[in-house]
Order: C-alpha cells, then structure tokens, then sequence
C-alpha cells in the first residue's frame, strides 16, 4: 500500500508529460525587447498575466510598456507600463493573446525579432541587421512581393497598423500579420508551398521554432502545408548561432519521418498543431533515452573534471580570503603605528621643551666633556616605540625600540637632502621589522645628540619629520667627536628642536585641516547621495504675538451672484416706484438703504437731463452738516 | 551657519546641519496656512491651555503654522493660504506678517556673520515681487539669501545617477517647474500655474464637496480633499470610485501640460544645441507627485507627445516632499565651499 501510494506520488514528477499529455493548453506569444521571444503554451485553466509571459521570456530588468495585441485582424488590447518591482501582475491576457514588449531604454537583451502571424500559427522572426525588407520575406515565403501586408507597429508611440509594401521594412516589435495574405491569397499560395521540397537537413535552423517544430502531425499534413512553407522559408535565414540547436531537432524530426517512410515528403508543424501522435512520441523518447545512456560514459570524466575545478575554486577563494584577511590585519597595523607615532612625536615635542627651558650647565653636565669612542652614550630621550618600530641588535641581544638607547657616537645624518638621522651604533644594527615605518623621532634626536656632523651644509639642513628609515648594515665609519663639537652639537640640538616642533605643529596643522576638508567632503557627498540623517525638529513659535491688520480668511465660494439691491417690500414697492427718494433724501428721513464702506451706487447716478446727483447729494450733506448747531 | 529653506504653499521648510553632529541634518516644517477664529473668551481660553502659539489681530485670533490643523475643528471655517496664487499676498498684512514669524521660527539662531541662506520663492525666481520680499525677510534674520529655482534644487538632489544631466519636474502646489539640465546647470525651464490646488479645487467644485461658516457663506472645503488625497490606496492608474477616476482625470490634465511643456522645451534651441540628440531622465518631485501611479500616468501623457523616445527613465524622488529643500543646504555648501577655496586660493 505504502509503495502504490508513493508511486501515486512520484508518478507527475517522474512524467510529468505524461501528467500533462491530456491537458489542454493555449498559445500566449511574445516577442520585442525580451531575452527569448516566442510562443509559449499554459494550460488552458490557468489565468495568464502579462508578467507570466514576461518572466517567461527571461528576467526582467527594465520597466518599459507591454503591447497586448489581439484578435484577426491583429488590434491592440491595451499598453500597460510594467516595472521589474511592480506588485500586480499586470493585465489578464486571453488565449491567443501577443504581447510585444518595448523596455524603456531600448535596450534589447536577446535579439532583434518580429513576430509573424500564419493562419494558423505564429513564428519568430530574427532579425540580426534590425531590418529586413518586406519583400524579400514575401519572396522567401514565396509569396507575391507586391503584396500589402498589414504591419502592427510598436514602439514609443501607440501601437498602430499599416499595410506595408514591398520597398519598406519590418523593423524590432512589429507583428507581420500574413494570416490575411494567404486567404486572401487563397489556393494560389498553397499550391505554391506544395510544390517546395522539404529538405530539412539541409535548411538553417531557428532554435525558437524547435519546440514546435519538433511536433509532427501526421492526420493534418495537408491543411498546414502553406505554413510549413513559410516557417521552412523563415528557416532559411534565421540567425547562424542557432545552428547546432536546430540539427539535432532537424535530425530527430529526419529520424521519426525515417521511421513513418516519409522521408522528405511530409510537411512538418508549428506550435500551435497540438495533436502528436503517440508512436512519435514513444520514439521520441526513446532517443532520448538513448542518448542519455550514452553520454553516461562521458559524464564520469566530466565530473571528475568538475570536482578538480570545484577544488581550484574553493583554493582560490580561500587564498583571497586570506589574503583580504592579511591586508585588512597590515592596514590595522598601519593605522596603530601611525597613532603611535604622533603620540610619540606629542612627547618628544614636550620633552624638547623642557630640555630647551632647562639651564645650560645643566645641559653642559648632562654630558660629559669627553666621551671616548668605545664608551655608548645614554641618549636623554628615551623612545617609546616598542611596536612595529625598530630593534636594536646589539651583539648577541636585542634591544626593543622602548628601551633607553645607548647610542655610540658613529651616528652620521644622512646626506640625502632630506635631513635625515642615522642612528646607527658601532655595534649596534637596526634592523627593520615591519616595513612601511615611520623613523622615530626619539631615535633621532639621540642620534643627533651622539652624533657627528660631517660638514656644515649638514649642520644647517632642517630636521625633517618624514625622516628616512635607517640603513642600519650601511652606516658609515664613525668618527671620535671632539671637545670642541659638544657646544655646537648642544646649539644644534636646540636649534633642531625648535625647529622640530614648529614642523610638528605645522604638519598637525595640515593634517587637521586635511582631515577637516575630507570629512566635510565627505559629508556633502553624503548629502548628495542622500545618506544623511533627517532629524524633524519643531518650530520655536513665541506664544503670543499681536498682528496688525485684518486678515482677509479663505476665499468664499459665491453660489449666485449678489444682489445689487433689496427688493423693497410689497406694500413699499409701489409708493417706492411712485415717488424715489434721493439718496440724501432718504439719509435725513433715517432709512439708509446702502450700508459699509465705499460709495454707494445711487450717488455715482446722473439723470438724464445730465445733472450730477451724487455730486448735488454730497453739496446738500455738506450745507446739513455745517448747519447743524 | 549655511541654511535652506524652501518656502512652498504648502509648508515652510527649512534644512540645517546640526552643529553637533554634522552628519545629521535638521528638518523643520510649518505649513503655510492659518486659520481665522473669532476673538471670544471661549476660543482664547482653548488656545491657552492647550498652550497653543496664536496671534491677535484686529477683532480675531489666528493661530498658523502646523498648530492649525489642531484648532480647526473650532471653527468650520477652512485654513487660509498665506501665498495667494503662489504670491505673497498685497490686500493681507496679517498674512505677510505670519511669515516673517514663520520664517523666524523655522531659521536657525545666531546665524553667524553673513550666513548663507538659499532659498526658493512659491513660483519660482521669475516672480520677482515675491522673491525680493523673502530674500528682505531673510536678511532680516541676519542670512545672506541666495535665490534658487525648485527645479534646479531637486536635480542637485537626486541627479546623482544621471551626471545631473536630465528633465525636472517640480509640482508644488499652486505652480509645475519644469526645466531641463546640464550637468547641473539649468539651459531651459517653464513654470506653469498649475498644481495641486487647482486639482483640489476642481475636485471639490465637481464632487460639491463645500463647507459653510456661521454666517452661512459658503467655501470649497479643500482641507478635506487634501486629507482624502493622504489615502495610500489611491493611484492614478487603477482608479475605483467616481471620486478617484474624477482626480485620475484632473491629475491627467495637469500632466498633459507637463508633457507638452516638456516636448516643447525639448525643442528649444537651447537644449538642441547644448544637448543635441541625447536622451533624458525624468525626476519628479514635489508633494503632488506621491500619489501612486504617477510615474506611469506622466509616461503615458509622454507616449501621446512622442517625447518617450527621447527618455531614459521617469522617476519620483525618493523623499519627494524634502528633495528641493535638501539640494537647497546641497547648493549653499557647494557655494560656500567654493567661495572657500578662492580665499585660501587668494
């Protein structure tokens, strides 16, 4: 029972054309700016979107505009703008549906293509140059060059159709509706196709009509000969690259046309004929399996081959691993030593400040009148620089760079124009440990202290804070100092510590303002790219504020106009018309019919005998104010 | 200290580093609108213990700024703008008044000596009127005001992807800058008198969606458009609804002048002899332009005045609303930065 169950279970996965075979299915064609544009098959109970087609045909990358045509004749159903992100799915497509895709940017991931439309079918066009002339397609199809044939255009603008002549050209995204043409045509056309040979092995092939070519009907041979001839005429001039693809359908389909004894003589069908017999298929399989037994033998030496490269793969990523590892580990170093060193040159600047404020007896008594050449003199400044810094290798033993220095005077400054300190004892080797150090500014202020001019021009060279790195196997032959030297040599040591530390101050200068200009660069890059941080802050209103003025509001939507004037009432309306009072008139009696500000519209009225009453009403206002006591 | 700040029909906005930590920018936002109340105990009593800024004018109190939306509700007047028609206004002192305390409010203090200030005028620098009032108003705060276009502020923003080279878009609220760039530097731009609020407008005259104060005069009641129009759910493409196909509709209108505009400034000369044959992106800003489906309705109005061919892309900002201000504090560095090294250059 358990094992009837899992057969039931694997059965679709095992054959899963098999589950398949009684299914219906529907025709659904692409073709435009795609990476494969052809006709593909879903079954007929699934909702076809247009992004099903899209990702059917490859990824999709770019927004761009989705042409949905339908019917016969060809009309458009709608363009729909698609994005790669968009959350639906598009528009419901129907059967028979093409959609012809147009990315935004033009830009055509497979190649160039045009889709024609047969009676009953549907191929892909290739069209490497872009163009193709109308009439050499008509001719390949064997048809009459001077044939109008309704073109649906795609592009930018809305889809539209055109009936083309021969001298123009189909261009990428159009959809060549023949299937007019050939009724139109009517017997003509497929007595002209019955009379082209089939010679499918020595035609050049299309790989996107393989899949439908390789299906053979055998009942139905005769209603599709004129489209066999125009695929085997499409045949002809599709794309070289497709070559191989091609044969081994060509020769699969040669190979069941053997079997059936019809070689060469019967027509073969696209896509769309869905009827396959059941002997071709068995022995379409059992080529397959052919074929697979084959290959077997071949698959051992390739898998061997794909572990060896699996294994190249696995070292060399590992190698960069460690290898990213090492210089992320050296530029940490780096960066330690760096801060190390400014720390450094931070205590000797200090200490030459105190050394410059300490009295010169003292100075005089730090050292001694005369050193002779064997004896090492103690440096008076120490050096810190204990990691990654120099290592003195004094006989048999190591000195650390954190130890006193017991430099002897064969110290020379280096004559290479850049100051440079030569710490270098008799006996004693620097020995570099990690390269890319600076010298140490300790190390050469011992050095100068125990050192040895060798000419003036020397004496007067600056000290220099990008101090070369001691070459400590080349220092030269030292030279006894003399008595005479030790006064010089102390002048010099202030002079080169004044000087030092206006270097130091100079170059922190620099490197903040350097640091300074990069950071605020940086910041405005990410302001540019939108990186920053939006902090929403409130406004700081005062409370209360006083205003002058009356604010005017929001603008009121008037309905209906406004009436000029109150209608009077009823009972007034006659005595009204019978006897108006002026407007002056009417003041004095109390009854004020205007109100608010600005002149009122009687005033500004004149009989018609020309007399002015407005201005006669203000004359007689003026006399009543002026008369009143 | 160098500040932007955008002055919109919308809001007021302003964009400052924080001198604390400079990677850190700080937005502050006031609408620009007020709302009339009548001077009574009652509504004077509200407004204080709620301790909301308000301002006494002649016989009424007006609160504005963001504090507005809260107090609206006490009255069924509608919010004034404080630009008419993207102007300051001539016949409403209070109003010029508010933005000086608006103004104030969202600047930073103690600015420091001639402290840059860009800024953008509600209908871009053509209006000189409006223009010169701000730049007097800043420098009355003590900044240096610079003059930008919207425009010109978002591709600095978001041009970072296209060499700064391209189309923008800028819908505000009661005017659409367009202008087409070169490496930043704008060659040909176009301001329409259209936004937002004449969408509104029509959207609320159609659908006679109206609001009457006490003294039974009638107003268009536009706040309750802009609240419906915050719905994520709408989008100009997939409209459900008598009222979302009606905006669909209108929306569709404004864009169709967008897109003329845009053909036709394809075509001026400028643009042909500086940028001869080149393809553009399209970046759109502006509060109007969130409003889903947007890009797909312009590139459709495209499609139907054959420029599509000539475009790349058609985006929105991703912070469409802050876009113009950011690219604001984008220029005002860049032009303190330069102004910088001349001097040590000198």
């Amino acid at each position: 029972m358990g094992r009837l169950f899992l057969l039931i279970l694997l059965f679709p996965v095992t054959f899963p054309e098999t589950a398949d075979a009684g299914q219906a299915m529907h025709d659904y064609s692409i073709s435009g700016d795609v990476e494969r544009p052809q006709t593909y098959q879903f079954a007929a109970d699934q909702s076809v979107y247009v992004t099903d087609l899209l990702f059917s045909s490859g990824r999709l990358e770019e927004p761009g505009y989705a042409v949905i045509l339908r019917g016969s004749p060809v009309h458009s159903a709608g363009t729909e703008f698609v994005r790669p992100d968009m959350a639906g799915r598009g528009s419901l497509l129907l059967p028979g549906d093409i959609v012809v895709f147009r990315s935004e940017s033009g830009f055509i991931p497979g190649r160039p293509n045009a889709l024609v439309l047969f009676k009953d079918s549907r191929a892909e066009l290739p069209l490497p140059e872009g163009h193709r002339s109308l009439t050499s397609l008509l001719e390949q199809c064997q048809l009459n060059p001077a044939l109008q044939v309704p073109v649906t255009r795609t592009g930018p603008n809305p889809p539209e159709t055109k009936f083309l002549d021969g001298s123009q050209d189909i261009h990428h995204g159009d959809v060549v509706d023949l299937s007019q043409v050939v009724q139109s045509s009517g017997l003509a056309v497929e007595q002209l196709f019955e009379t082209v040979p089939l010679a499918i092995t020595e035609q050049t092939g299309n790989s996107l009509l393989i899949p439908a070519d390789a299906q053979i009907n055998q009942s139905d041979a005769g209603a599709g000969a004129e489209e066999d001839a125009l695929t085997r005429s499409l045949l002809a001039h599709a794309a070289p690259a497709d070559q191989a693809a091609f044969d081994q359908a060509a020769s699969d389909l040669s190979a069941a046309q053997n079997t059936d004894g019809r070689t060469g003589a019967a027509p073969f069908r696209n896509a769309s004929f869905e009827q396959i017999s059941a002997a071709q298929n068995a022995e379409s399989s059992t080529a397959r399996a052919d074929q697979t037994a084959a290959g077997t033998s071949g698959d051992g030496a390739g898998s061997a081959v794909l572990n060896v490269i699996f294994v190249i793969g696995l070292l060399l990523a590992m190698g960069l691993i460690l290898v990213g590892w090492l210089k992320t580990w050296q530029e940490r170093e780096i960066e330690n030593r760096m801060t190390e060193t400014v720390r450094n040159k931070m205590k000797v600047r200090s200490r030459a400040a105190a050394d410059t404020d300490r009295p010169a007896d003292e100075d005089r008594a730090a050292v001694p009148a005369t050193t002779p050449a064997s004896q090492p003199l103690m440096a008076d400044i120490e050096t810190d620089v204990n990691d990654g810094g120099w290592i003195l290798a004094s006989g048999d033993h190591e000195i650390t760079a954190g130890d006193p220095i017991d430099v002897a005077l064969s110290t020379w400054f280096q004559d290479d124009g850049e100051a440079g300190v030569e710490a270098a004892a008799s006996e004693a080797v620097f020995r570099e440990t990690d390269a890319g150090t600076d010298s140490d500014l300790g190390t050469e202020i011992s050095a100068a202290e125990a050192g040895q001019w060798i000419d003036d021009d020397r004496i007067s060279a600056p000290f220099n804070n990008k101090a070369s790195a001691p070459s400590g196997s080349g220092a030269s032959a030292p030279e006894p100092p003399t008595s005479a030297g030790q006064d010089g040599l102390r002048n010099s040591q202030r002079t080169a510590s004044a000087e030092e530390s206006a270097v130091v101050d100079k170059s922190a200068a620099e490197e903040q303002a350097e640091s300074s200009v990069q950071s605020s660069w940086q910041d405005l890059n990410d302001l540019l790219e939108n990186r920053v941080t939006v902090e929403q802050k409130a406004a700081d209103l005062p409370l209360r504020v006083n205003l002058y003025g009356r604010p005017s509001g929001p603008q009121c939507l008037r309905i209906d106009a406004a009436h000029s004037q109150v209608a009077p009432p009823h009972m007034a309306a006659g005595q009204r018309k019978a006897a108006p009072k002026r407007p002056a008139a009417a003041a004095a009696a109390g009854t004020e019919q205007t109100a608010g500000p600005g002149p009122s519209k009687a005033t500004e009225r004149t009989s018609a005998s020309g007399v002015d009453f407005g201005r006669l009403d203000r004359a007689l206002n003026f006399l009543e104010e002026h008369s009143d006591p | 200290m160098i500040t932007a700040i955008d002055f919109g029909c919308h809001a007021i906005r302003s964009a400052c580093r924080n001198p604390e930590h400079p990677r850190h920018i700080s937005l502050i936002s006031e609408r620009s609108e007020y709302v009339v109340l009548p001077d009574t105990d009652q509504f004077r009593e509200v407004i204080t213990v709620h301790s909301i800024p308000y301002a006494e004018c002649e016989g009424s109190i007006v609160v504005f700024g963001n504090r507005a939306a809260e107090v609206r509700w006490l009255s069924p007047q509608p919010s004034a703008p404080l630009f008419t028609n993207g102007q300051v206004p001539t016949a409403d002192a209070p109003a010029r008044q508010i933005l000086d305390v608006l103004t104030g409010a969202v600047l930073p203090q103690n600015p420091g000596s001639s402290a840059a200030c860009c800024f953008t005028a509600p209908a871009g620098p053509g209006r000189t009127r409006t223009a010169e009032f701000l730049g007097r108003l800043l420098s009355m705060h003590g900044f240096r005001p610079v003059l930008c276009s919207a425009t010109e502020a978002t591709m600095l923003a978001n041009g970072n992807d296209c060499h700064y080279t391209g189309v923008t878009i800028c819908m505000g609220t009661e005017t659409s800058e367009i202008s087409i760039s070169r490496y930043g530097v704008e060659i040909a731009r176009e301001c329409l008198d259209v936004g937002s609020a004449w969408i509104d407008a029509e959207l609320a005259r159609q659908m006679k969606i109206q609001v009457w104060d006490r003294s039974g005069e009638c107003f268009l009641d536009l706040d309750s458009v802009r609240d419906w129009k915050l719905n994520p759910r709408l989008h100009l493409r997939n409209s459900t609804g008598e009222r979302e196909r009606t905006l669909s509709r209108l929306y569709g209108v404004v864009l169709d002048r967008i897109a003329r505009t845009v053909r036709h400034l394809m075509n001026a000369p400028a643009v042909q002899a500086k940028l001869p044959g080149a393809h553009f992106s399209v970046i759109c800003a502006g509060g109007p332009t969130r409003i889903g489906g947007f890009a797909g309705a312009l590139t459709e109005r495209f499609v139907e005045q054959d420029t599509a061919s000539r475009l790349l892309t058609v985006r929105v900002a991703d912070d469409a609303s802050t876009a113009v201000v950011r690219g604001l504090l984008i220029l005002a560095e860049l032009q303190h930065a330069g102004q910088t090294d001349a001097e040590s250059a000198a």
